[in-house]
């Protein structure tokens, strides 16, 4: 999952001074209710306020970011698995949801299978069929309408392509090669089979995404089906037109509690409110003027953060971790750009990561100095040597040092050394106005290393789809990614390997790809998860040693609420919180 | 019996950023009912400044006035100069009345021309301005007064806007408009000026039936003595804010004592001479009246200061001499009078 | 008068036509693949192809144009033949899967809410403070008029917007999770009234001063025409002066910058509907600018504000007439 945070709104200085007085005066003489300290209870409206204009998706085959997933599978859909919602590392455990079990597969790895509880009913008061989820699953092939959505099944299950690599089955409208579709996927009673064209030893974690949820046939009104989906979940939408600034929930007669392990049902009504002001929303939260509100934006605006966290009453009412995303920057190691070791080595050194941490909202908020490709919350994670543990590098930058690494790279690649320290590299940047200020510290931090540097702003809509198309990309792209299931399968092979879905290094021709290339497949069929593990932290450890990526930061993310809403514990497999934990305090 | 209009010592001055303007000083005339009286000069003379005066038309604020304007209507007596604004309004347009230059512009373009002549009746007459009964009868006095004015087919145009109308016929409903309210007073400012010259006959014809219907004193205002002549009794000659002569008509005309007076006559054609004489002009500019120049204000452009011996005109100012009964000049030369129709 | 209308009308009709091929032309010269926003992460040409045939950006310009303006008189079919959108179709906007027609005619409500309410306040403080301030010029309420003026102009919409909005939910003056949700006057109006009031006040303020100086320079200007002496000579009060024969002459500039302004507000008030949350058209087509580059909402909303615009200047002449009597008659 990547993404770019754009702050829509850059402020002038006088207006935020004008704001910070503003609140302080008025926060100071707000008293604050004392939190009581009650079980969960049913009933109440539990609000959600963002300030996005609207959810990306609400198709279950097109949602794709983890936020999204969480709080759509906590209300209104039900996949086959779920993670196990607690806090903690527990909650990277899978149980099951619509599925009886965690799913069974086959000795080569290539065939997996699920069966559905019985019982389960749509909101129309219908049965879940199997094949209403075969149906599901199909829907992700119409790429022309199910746009945006992840590609797990396309890739994974075992339907021939063409030599471009597009499926020869184009999904349930227009049902071309429905007959290789029917084969891959089976249903038999309640128990549906997947066929996978590859041992795939996780293929259970996609499981819990909604991609691998049910559609009724009769209820799928294709594109119009992303503003009103069918609930099998506690709650179902009574409410929303894109664009309309609420999205109103309301309970789902045909969900019962007990054919549910996973959710619980507490208030009587779930809302979001879109577009609300960014400085109107803190406010809700410093002020606790909406008791019951919850911020979905997971960030407050900088200048609010200290105010909010400082605070030990309105503290009570936060959280602040390390979220699932590790942001950094993509060096392009093909021919004729970044293809020497030692000048990859002189940027990673001289790079002033403290001073761009503290640019976006510093180490309290925004994220700390990291060592790794995969995020430190995810089981695979093991801290890397070398790199930051390096005594030579410093977190403001180390040029000195950089100079030296940079002498060596003279000798061994002439031709790259003369080209970064005279005409100079470039890097790509979403077009924003956090990124001009970036550059400023990124040009200084270079030039006090001898490096010389120069920026490709690209417009924030078009920045992933330009610097992933190979001929545009410059020699350094700023890049980021979150694990999509707990296993490392979903970041090395995401981000390291040709056609992974990400891959911003261009390293295939590398003369250590190739080496490395085998090792990630071994380590993708592998299922003894034990083994695996040990195999993504050699592999993650040779990334850093290659230095193909710039320092990396692990990003932390905040939530904020008010103080009648109870029970708010952080989901790490979901990077969000237990949404269906929620309660109102009476 | 005390005059309608007694005017003394009145001066009129505008304070500006650049400087005082000195627009009248120490101006001192009078006025019968039945007499006509004939203010002439160039432009920037005041002329229009001093019978704006007369109907208490400046900006207090921004005007600083000084002398006496003395009005006698029989009952109500008034001095303008230093009665509150609420007096004058009651009797502007009642008992004194106004007609300007331009009767295009002079008349409101969006409001038919009865609406217009209702409204200054209505003012001094109607009491209640939306009463049915007031405004019935305020349109019934319009029509009357067009009829009077001599526009043709009254009762229709009436309802007319001022655009529809021609040059000459917007000056008499002007005419129209000012005499609604039968006024004791009327100042007619270049009332002629902007008409083609076969309609300036007709309005001045019309002017003079006019004060006879009437029986008012009319303030003539002009710089062009042709106009003068047919329809005044008296006429005072203004140069840069002062009366430099006054007296009768036949006194400017036939024995004029004050070289401006003579330019003035000289830079118009006669027509009683029967001979055609060649026209001159007065050399150079009016003074500023900012910066007037020392002794007489007209020295700078007047032949006979050198012919002056006793005075020098560019120091000293000349004070008014009564050159006979009822003629008068503000001038230091010898000779009484000067001749006529030739300048040099 | 109706001929001229027609007329005009027709003349409009044709500005339409140009602003509608221009706009398309400008959005098909920039460098951004609306094909490829969408189209996440394992974004492949193929995957581009696809989505520009569900765009209908797969045909050349003037096919897509061609399309536009059959869609315009008989309806069309969209993204793949799936959705039917009826004539007038302004055509199908994928992000938020509606017609755009239908989209914009359920956001119009809160543009038009929002830019009458607005407009008679700043109608209303604008010319009542010009013509104090002209009927007293120089002096204290001319004084505290101009500054008013300064102050209202050298405001920006946002700020103000932003101080109004933080200080009044402080103030628990307005509900922030609630305010911005659509609530027809005739069936809540103090929520309505609510709802818009501080939006009314942001934007009325600003255009208030503008009207006070347009007003009291109008006013005064007015006041030194040879008519206002002639009333003046006829005994009329400096009230009704101001009243009957200034202010009648002095509307015209006024009453034009006002017919401009209204049907500019009408084509939605971008920065003040974002602050309030408001979702009118000005927020529905900056959504389309900044976060989901939506082509049909963008060309919809800028021929509604164009529309708009050219409806108001035709009433403006209109009403011209009816206030100048010389251009009723000609």
């Amino acid at each position: 999952m990547q993404k770019i945070k754009i702050k829509s709104k850059e402020l002038p200085k006088l207006y935020l001074l004008l704001i910070g007085l503003v609140t302080i005066g008025i926060s100071s003489t707000t008293l604050l209710s004392p939190a009581k300290a009650d079980g969960p209870t049913n009933g109440g409206t539990l609000v959600y306020v963002t300030n996005a204009s609207q959810l990306n998706h609400l198709d279950p085959q097109r949602v794709y970011t983890g936020q999204d997933i969480a709080f759509l599978n906590s209300y209104i859909f039900r996949s086959l698995l779920s993670y196990s919602p607690v806090p903690g590392s527990a909650g990277f455990n899978l149980v099951p949801d619509l599925a009886t079990d965690t799913g069974k597969v086959s000795a080569d790895g290539k065939t997996w299978s699920f069966t559905l509880k019985s019982g389960i009913k749509w909101q129309d008061g219908s049965q879940l069929t199997c094949a209403d989820e075969k149906y599901g699953v199909s829907r992700a092939f119409a790429t022309d309408i199910i746009t945006d959505g992840p590609s797990y099944a396309i890739q994974d299950l075992d339907i021939p392509q063409d030599a471009k690599g597009n499926s020869l089955y184009l999904g349930p409208y227009k049902k071309t090669g429905q007959d290789l579709f029917d084969k891959a996927v089976t249903c038999n009673g309640n128990t549906i089979t997947f066929h996978l064209n590859k041992a795939v030893g996780d293929f259970n974690y996609f499981g819990t995404y909604p991609a691998m949820s049910p559609v009724k046939q009769s209820a799928d009104t294709g594109a119009k089906y992303d503003s009103a989906p069918w609930a099998l979940g506690p709650y179902q939408v009574s409410n929303y037109k894109t664009g309309n600034s609420v999205l109103d929930l309301v309970r789902n007669p045909n969900w019962s509690q007990s054919s549910d392990s996973v959710r619980h049902a507490y208030p009587d009504k779930v809302e979001m409110r879109f577009g609300i002001n960014e400085n109107t929303r803190d406010q809700i939260f410093i002020s606790d003027s909406s008791q019951n509100a919850v911020n979905y934006d997971q960030l407050l605006l900088p200048q609010n953060l200290n105010n909010f966290y400082n605070n030990p009453k309105t503290a009570a009412r936060g959280n602040n971790q390390n979220s699932p995303y590790v942001r950094y920057y993509a060096f392009n190691i093909s021919a004729g750009h970044l293809d020497c070791l030692e000048v990859r080595k002189a940027i990673f050194f001289a790079w002033d990561v403290q001073s761009l941490i503290d640019l976006a909202g510093g180490s309290k908020f925004y994220g700390t100095v990291g060592d790794n490709s995969i995020d430190p919350l995810a089981p695979d994670y093991a801290p890397t040597t070398g790199n930051v543990h390096d005594a030579n590098f410093k977190k403001s930058g180390n040029p000195a040092y950089a100079k030296q690494i940079l002498a060596q790279a003279k000798d061994k690649c002439p031709d790259t050394y003369q080209r970064v320290t005279t005409q100079g590299f470039t890097i790509d940047l979403p077009d924003n106005a956090t990124s001009k200020k970036a550059t400023a510290l990124i040009q200084s931090a270079m030039q006090a290393a001898g490096l010389v540097v120069h920026f490709n702003p690209i417009q924030p809509g078009v920045y992933y789809p330009t610097v992933q198309d190979t001929t545009k990309q410059s020699d350094m792209s700023r890049s980021g990614w979150a694990a999509d299931w707990a296993n490392a399968s979903t970041v090395i092979p995401d981000l390291f390997i040709k056609n992974g879905g990400f891959d911003l290094e261009q390293n295939w021709n590398d003369p250590a790809y190739k080496d490395f290339a085998k090792k990630v497949l071994a380590a993708q069929g592998e299922t003894n998860r034990a083994k695996q593990t040990a195999q993504w932290r050699a592999l993650s450890q040779f990334v850093m040693d290659q230095y193909w990526i710039s320092v990396p930061i692990f990003n932390l993310d905040q939530y904020q609420w008010g103080s009648k809403v109870g029970g708010a514990q952080y989901w790490l497999p979901q990077g969000a919180l237990i949404f269906t934990d929620l309660y109102l305090k009476k | 019996m005390s005059r309608l209009l007694e005017v003394k010592d009145l001066s009129v001055s505008f304070p500006t950023d650049a400087g005082v303007v000195r627009a009248t000083q120490n101006l001192s005339f009078h006025l019968d009912r039945g007499e006509t009286l004939a203010i002439v000069g160039e432009s920037g003379s005041g002329k229009s400044v001093s019978s704006m005066a007369i109907m208490g038309l400046h900006n207090p604020g921004r005007t600083e006035i000084s002398g006496e304007i003395n009005l006698n209507f029989g009952e109500n007596n008034l001095e303008v100069v230093s009665a509150p604004e609420e007096k004058i309004r009651a009797i502007r347009g009642k008992n004194v009345a106004m007609i300007f230059q331009d009767p295009m512009s002079s008349l409101h373009p969006y409001y038919s021309i009865g609406n217009q002549l209702t409204e200054s009746w209505l003012i001094h007459n109607g009491g209640n301005l939306d009463s049915k009964t007031a405004k019935a009868k305020a349109w019934e006095r319009a029509v009357e007064m067009l009829d009077l004015v001599g526009i043709p087919d009254a009762g229709r145009r009436v309802k007319e806007f001022p655009h529809q109308f021609s040059g000459g016929m917007r000056q008499r409903v002007m005419i129209a408009l000012a005499l609604i309210n039968g006024p004791d007073l009327l100042i007619a400012d270049e009332p002629t000026t902007a008409l083609d010259v076969t309609v300036q006959a007709q309005i001045l014809g019309l002017l003079k039936d006019m004060q006879k219907e009437f029986n008012m004193g009319v303030i003539l205002i002009t710089h062009d003595l042709g106009v003068v002549a047919e329809v005044s009794d008296r006429i005072n000659v203004m140069y840069a804010g002062k009366l430099v002569e006054e007296g009768t008509v036949d006194d400017i005309f036939y024995r004029t004592s004050h070289p401006y007076t003579q330019g003035l006559l000289n830079s118009i054609p006669r027509v009683d001479s029967g001979v055609a004489e060649k026209l001159v002009a007065i050399p150079g500019q009016p003074p500023s009246l900012i910066a007037l120049p020392k002794g007489c204000a007209f020295s700078p452009r007047c032949e006979y200061v050198r012919q002056v011996s006793s005075h020098d005109c560019k120091v000293e100012i000349p004070d008014s001499i009564e050159v006979a009964s009822g003629h008068s000049r503000k001038c230091f030369l010898k000779e009484t009078y000067l001749p006529a129709g030739k300048g040099r | 008068m109706l001929k001229y209308i027609g007329k005009r009308a027709m003349a409009n009709g044709l500005i339409l036509v140009a602003i509608s091929m221009i706009t398309y032309l400008i959005f098909w010269a920039l460098p951004v693949n609306p094909a490829s926003i969408s189209c996440g992460t394992h974004c492949t040409p193929q995957k581009i192809a696809a989505n520009e045939h569900l765009l209908g950006l797969d045909v050349p310009i003037w096919v897509q144009y061609g399309r536009f303006v059959k869609g315009l008189v008989v309806g069309a079919n969209y993204a793949d033949g799936q959705v039917h959108c009826s004539a007038p179709s302004l055509g199908y906007s994928v992000p938020t899967n509606t017609c755009v027609t239908t989209l914009l005619a359920q956001k119009f409500p809160v543009t038009l809410s929002l830019a009458i309410g607005a407009f008679i306040l700043w109608m209303l403080i604008g010319m009542s403070m010009g013509i104090v301030a002209a009927r007293y010029r120089g002096r204290w309420p001319d004084k505290a008029a101009n500054a008013f003026v300064l102050t209202g102009t050298s405001l920006p919409t946002f700020l103000l917007g932003l101080l109004l909005l933080i200080g009044a939910t402080l103030a628990h003056w307005i509900d922030p999770i609630t305010q911005g949700l659509w609530v027809a006057p005739w069936s809540d109006p103090i929520g309505f009234f609510k709802n818009f009031i501080f939006a009314w006040i942001t934007l009325a303020i600003t255009s208030a001063a503008i009207y006070t100086r347009l007003t009291r320079g109008s006013v005064i200007e007015t006041s030194s025409e040879d008519f206002i002496r002639t009333a003046r000579a006829k005994g009329v009060s400096e009230w009704r002066i101001l009243l009957k024969h200034n202010l009648r002459t002095s509307l015209a500039p006024i009453i034009s910058q006002a017919g401009l302004d209204f049907g500019g507000l009408l084509g939605g008030a971008v920065i003040t509907e974002k602050v309030f949350n408001l979702q009118g058209l000005g927020n529905v087509a900056i959504t389309a600018v900044l976060q989901t580059y939506d082509l049909p909402i963008l060309v919809g909303t800028t021929l509604i504000a164009a529309a708009f615009y050219l409806v108001f200047n035709l009433i403006v002449d209109v009403a011209y007439s009816f206030l100048d009597p010389r251009v009723r008659i000609s």
